[in-house]
């Protein structure tokens, strides 16, 4: 199937979409839809529910109302186990504060989530190797993360994310912790390396170059997602 | 409140303070409650154990008093001799020497009791023993400060009444009794009727009466058991003016006119006595009580270091606000003094119930080793009450000075990098420093040991070895737990759970380290005493195999050991021996005796049968069986408890007084013996009873004609003497093996303990690790961690955490076991004891407490996950 095709087929549908905590709505009928291969980014202040919107299509949170359909499932009739084992390859997530296992060193970080697959040790270990060579990191696969640089970290980060060949990435600020120059590369791997996967992109951001690296952008206000209009790329 | 600017920096601290506690701390202390309740538990229980061991000593201790203290006052004077009675037809005498002074003199006579409906032969246990006091009780009447109840007429019908007998309220309990009821009981062997005619108040001037007390007037007793002669005369100098010089003088005038037949002491002497006789047995399980609280002082440092981990954020708040380093400090160790004050009190409460036990144990095991004692029940002194505070508050202060220091000088800055874990304490990181420790340890324990009074050592040195070694290998330990690390994340390889938990432990945080060292002393205490007890064990079946070689043994009803103990009427084993299928009887008979100041029991026994049925453990054989020595009155056998005690050593002589003057005994021989550890020296039968002119016996051993049916002769024996027990060689191993238990079971509940501490410990740790670890599970979770699986890597982390504890604690308990063996326990009480590995018991204890720690380590995670929910990445 053409890759224009493929893009068409929605991977992620959202509905009115709600979510409270106490009296505070903090996701107020949010809908948008993402297809295979598509780059979202979702902009807006912050307290404005980017996170828990990203939480709940994590399958961490459940929300109040509404559903979130991914790959045609419905998350919400999902069992726990079912969302866990979804996490485990297809849908996966890179964070602000990269958030890699502590004791374990790049190598490991990299291979654990193919542990969890249990995937067998010889394409484990070609797997590692090839996205260690993708984001760069081969000479630094014996590092732990406290030894690495904040770049460094992030690109460890998005080859744990990848090593699945997930159908989407959820992405939570991914360069609010680097510098400029750590940004651009950053989002370029994150760009070349979605493309090459045909994986699909859900960046929350408040940086304008990142989110101008995506094909839509959403902006997110007091609960509610608008589309910012004029900035749609590729739609 | 005054307002800021115009007060002292003293002042200003005070308030710093109540408004951290009140802000910070009590909030955070309500938000956990669970786990803050559980550290309260564990430093309680320690404080509580150590208090309870300490009453209960000073229960055993206040036990030695003499019976008729709290009758009517503590004597001035106590007359006794040598060979245990005073006839009556020396009464006057006494009381000649000390005509015309105006003194109550007492003749008493004391004598245990035992009911026969509570008495069971043929189970192999002894019925509870009753005091009972033969005294004058017009006499006592007549001095007593306030006064019978009953009437003048019925005192008098009690006296007419041959079998009169007054009781405790707690015999009448437990006997199920009252006035009017007829007890079948047993003295001295011999079988009688008595009929309660009162029953005691519990208290008598405000003084608690002995739960196990009995009287009965001194007349009635003295002719109902056919004695002519007490036990002892006590000599009390009445309140009033001239009480002051009375007191000397009359211990002058008794002295010079009664040294040449009798001894003079006062209850002050006594008491000493039994208190220098058990100072080793008591400081052991001083010692022992305090592995709780060390146990429990490693978890409020870790529990408080995960505190420090858990509020970082908000350390680095107060610190930006203008709180100095310093400052954070005093803070953190106030709120250390906080949970050492409710630690205090709980353990206040926690020791007295305890106590409760304790106090039974400690007196089974003081009597069954050394004297007889009542039992007492324990108190609670202002001292306990601020020793507890102290030991809570100390305690705290000790575990949270580390943490604090970390809490100090942590900057801020630490937590802005994420993924960093926070270092373990320095001091972990240097196994080196544990190792020379070690070392060290090892070369204390070669030193002598101290000599606190005559025959008295204390293994001074033993004990700094066992501390060094504790707190030495605990830093060698933090060492081994990295290597289990490598181990399970080698072996976990592809696994995601096993390599997680193998990576978290090759890098440990101060918490692991902490529960480890908690793990540590406790396995290792507990496994070294499960050492000691084994040898022991071994070592005394031996010894007893050797020496009970008789058909059948005989002993009054109740007796256990004690050489104050209740004995045999002479008459009776006379009778028996008589009987045709007698081959041979050999009677066993002890006196204390004191040479170089040191008190010790010199018995007598038939040396005619040795080689023939009866056999002693030779540490040191008598070159000669001709024990007829040309330099001495008597030659003899010394246990090694002798030897150690006296100094003196084969081939030497040694004098003592009896009533038939003064002897001289070489020690020929030195044997092992494991019933006293006072020092016990036997010399043959017939010249005891030639010295001390005795009656009575403690024991006897029965050899029978090879074609007699032991059994039938037994049964036999059982009903024409129903106040003696008669047992066979195994069922007297199993009385003998059933008090040896019974010695260690306040060893065994303080193992018990230990390993609940440490246990508990290892759930707070874990607990704590996730609780800090709230973004990391996040992360697990996102990346596709099932709950089960995060639980699974709780428990093998816990699993790893009680492996190495298990492994480090095994090896030091091989150690401190040794140490015990040879060192502290040979320095103690001088048994030299077959060191013996309890396989059986390790293999339990270490199955069973890995085991354990991988269930709780599961369950917490499992738990935990229940109720976790996601923090914001």
């Amino acid at each position: 199937m053409p890759v224009e095709d493929k893009r068409k087929q929605p991977l992620l549908e959202v509905a009115a979409l709600g979510k409270t905590y106490g009296k505070q709505r903090v996701l107020d009928a949010v809908a948008f839809t993402l297809h295979k291969g598509e780059r979202i980014a979702i902009t807006g202040p912050s307290g404005s529910g980017k996170s828990t919107l990203l939480n709940c299509l994590a399958g961490l949170e459940e929300p109040d109302m509404g559903t979130i359909r991914f790959m045609g499932q419905n998350l919400g009739s999902l069992t726990e186990e079912a969302v866990t084992e979804l996490r485990r390859g297809t849908l996966t997530s890179i964070f602000q504060f990269f958030h890699l296992l502590p004791t374990l060193d790049a190598r490991e970080n990299v291979e654990f989530p193919l542990l969890l697959r249990k995937t067998p040790k010889a394409e484990r270990r070609a797997m590692v190797e090839n996205i260690l060579k993708e984001v760069d990191l081969t000479h630094r696969a014996d590092a732990l993360p406290s030894d690495l640089s904040g770049g460094e970290m992030q690109r460890l980060a998005i080859a744990r994310a990848l090593i699945t060949e997930p159908a989407m990435i959820l992405a939570d600020e991914p360069t609010g912790s680097l510098d400029s120059r750590n940004s651009k590369r950053i989002l370029e791997l994150l760009s070349s390396l979605t493309q090459r996967h045909g994986t699909a992109l859900l960046m929350v951001t408040h940086d304008p170059v990142a989110s101008a690296t995506c094909d839509r952008i959403l902006q997110m206000m007091d609960g509610r997602l608008h589309e910012k209009e004029g900035i749609s790329r590729r739609t | 409140m005054t307002p800021p600017g115009t007060t002292s920096a003293g002042a200003s601290h005070r308030i710093s303070i109540w408004l951290f506690w009140r802000c910070f701390t009590l909030r955070h202390l309500r938000r956990d409650w669970f786990q803050t309740f559980l550290l309260l538990v564990i430093l309680g229980l320690g404080v509580g154990t150590f208090l309870s061991i300490r009453m209960a000593n000073r229960a055993a201790v206040d036990g030695f008093r003499l019976f008729t203290d709290s009758l009517r006052g503590t004597s001035d004077w106590i007359i006794e001799s040598p060979n245990g009675s005073i006839p009556l037809v020396d009464l006057p005498a006494i009381r000649k020497a000390i005509d015309g002074l105006p003194v109550d003199v007492f003749p008493v006579l004391e004598t245990s009791l035992y009911p026969l409906q509570s008495a069971g032969g043929d189970s192999g246990t002894t019925p509870s023993a009753i005091k009972l006091l033969g005294l004058d009780l017009v006499q006592l009447r007549n001095i007593a400060s306030s006064g019978e109840n009953s009437s003048p007429e019925a005192f008098w019908e009690m006296l007419d009444n041959p079998r009169h007998l007054l009781v405790s309220v707690a015999i009448a309990e437990a006997l199920n009794i009252q006035e009017g009821s007829l007890i079948e009981a047993t003295i001295n062997g011999s079988p009688m009727t008595f009929e309660v005619t009162g029953i005691l108040p519990r208290f008598r001037d405000k003084v608690p009466l002995p739960r196990n007390l009995a009287i009965a007037d001194l007349r009635a007793l003295l002719n109902r058991t056919g004695r002519e002669a007490v036990d002892r005369v006590e000599v009390v100098i009445p309140p009033g003016a001239m009480r002051r010089e009375l007191v000397p003088l009359t211990g002058e005038r008794l002295a010079s006119a009664l040294h040449e037949r009798y001894t003079l002491s006062t209850p002050a002497d006594k008491r000493m006595d039994g208190e220098t006789m058990t100072t080793a047995f008591r400081l052991n399980l001083t010692v022992l009580s305090l592995v709780a609280l060390l146990v429990g002082i490693f978890l409020i440092a870790q529990t408080l270091d995960a505190t420090v981990s858990r509020r970082r954020r908000e350390i680095a708040t107060l610190r930006s606000l203008g709180i100095s380093q310093p400052e954070i400090y005093r803070l953190w160790l106030s709120e250390a003094v906080l949970y050492g004050l409710l630690a205090g009190l709980l353990g206040l409460l926690a020791g007295y119930a305890l106590t409760t036990y304790t106090v039974e144990a400690v007196t089974t095991t003081v009597q069954s080793l050394y004297r007889e004692t009542s039992l007492t029940a324990a108190k609670i002194l202002p001292s306990d009450v601020i020793l507890s505070f102290a030991l809570g508050i100390g305690g705290s202060l000790l575990a949270a000075w580390l943490p604090a220091k970390d809490a100090a000088s942590t900057p801020p800055a630490q937590f802005l990098r994420m993924g960093k874990r926070i270092p373990p304490f320095p001091v972990f990181e240097h196994p080196k420093i544990g190792a020379g420790m070690l070392i060290m340890g090892a070369l204390l324990a070669l030193l002598p040991p101290w000599e606190s009074s005559p025959g008295v050592t204390v293994p001074a040195a033993g004990f700094a070895t066992a501390f060094l070694w504790l707190t030495g290998g605990t830093l060698v330990a933090a060492a081994l737990l990295k290597t289990v690390g490598y181990l399970f994340h080698l072996l976990g390889r592809n696994h995601a759970s096993a390599r997680l938990a193998g990576s978290r432990l090759a890098q440990p945080t101060s918490r692991h380290q902490l529960a480890l060292a908690g793990f540590f002393v406790a396995i290792g205490m507990a496994s070294a005493m499960a050492f000691l007890i084994n040898s022991f064990e071994h070592t005394v079946t031996g010894w007893l195999q050797q020496r009970l070689r008789a058909d059948i043994f005989v002993s009054s009803t109740g007796f256990q050991g004690a050489d104050s103990g209740p004995r045999m009427n002479g008459a009776l084993l006379d009778e028996i021996e008589t009987i045709p299928e007698v081959r041979e009887l050999d009677r066993f008979r002890s006196q204390e005796a004191t040479v170089n100041g040191v008190r010790f029991s010199l018995a007598g026994s038939r040396f005619d049968l040795l080689g023939k049925g009866q056999e002693l453990l030779w540490l040191d054989k008598p070159e000669s069986v001709d024990l007829q020595p040309v330099i001495a009155d008597a030659a003899g056998f010394a246990n090694e408890n002798f030897i150690r005690r006296t100094g003196l050593s084969k081939g030497d002589t040694f004098t003592i007084p009896t009533p038939a003057g003064d002897k001289t005994i070489l020690v020929a021989g030195i044997h092992a013996d494991y019933a006293r550890d006072n020092g016990l020296f036997l010399i043959n039968l017939p010249r005891f009873e030639d010295w001390y002119r005795v009656s009575d016996y403690e024991t006897a051993a029965i050899f029978l004609q090879p074609d007699a049916d032991i059994s039938v002769f037994q049964e036999g024996l059982r009903k024409s003497y129903p106040g003696l027990t008669f047992r066979q060689n195994g069922e007297l191993m199993e009385a003998a093996l059933f008090i040896f238990h019974q010695t260690f079971a306040v060893t065994r509940a303080l193992q018990v303990i230990g390993l609940t501490v440490a246990l508990a410990g290892l759930v707070l740790s874990l607990l704590s690790l996730l609780m800090e670890s709230g973004r990391e599970l996040s992360l697990q979770r996102t990346l596709g961690m099932t709950r089960h699986e995060i639980a699974l890597t709780t428990a093998l982390e816990g699993g790893g955490i009680a492996l190495a504890g298990l492994l480090s604690g095994l090896f030091l308990s091989l150690m401190l076991g040794l140490l015990l063996i040879f060192v502290i326990n040979r320095q103690s009480f001088g048994w030299t004891l077959q060191a013996t590995w309890p396989w059986k018991d390790s293999l339990l204890l270490a199955g069973s407490v890995f085991a354990l720690g991988l269930g709780i380590a599961y369950g917490t995670g499992r738990l935990y996950m229940r109720k976790w929910k996601p923090d914001i990445l």
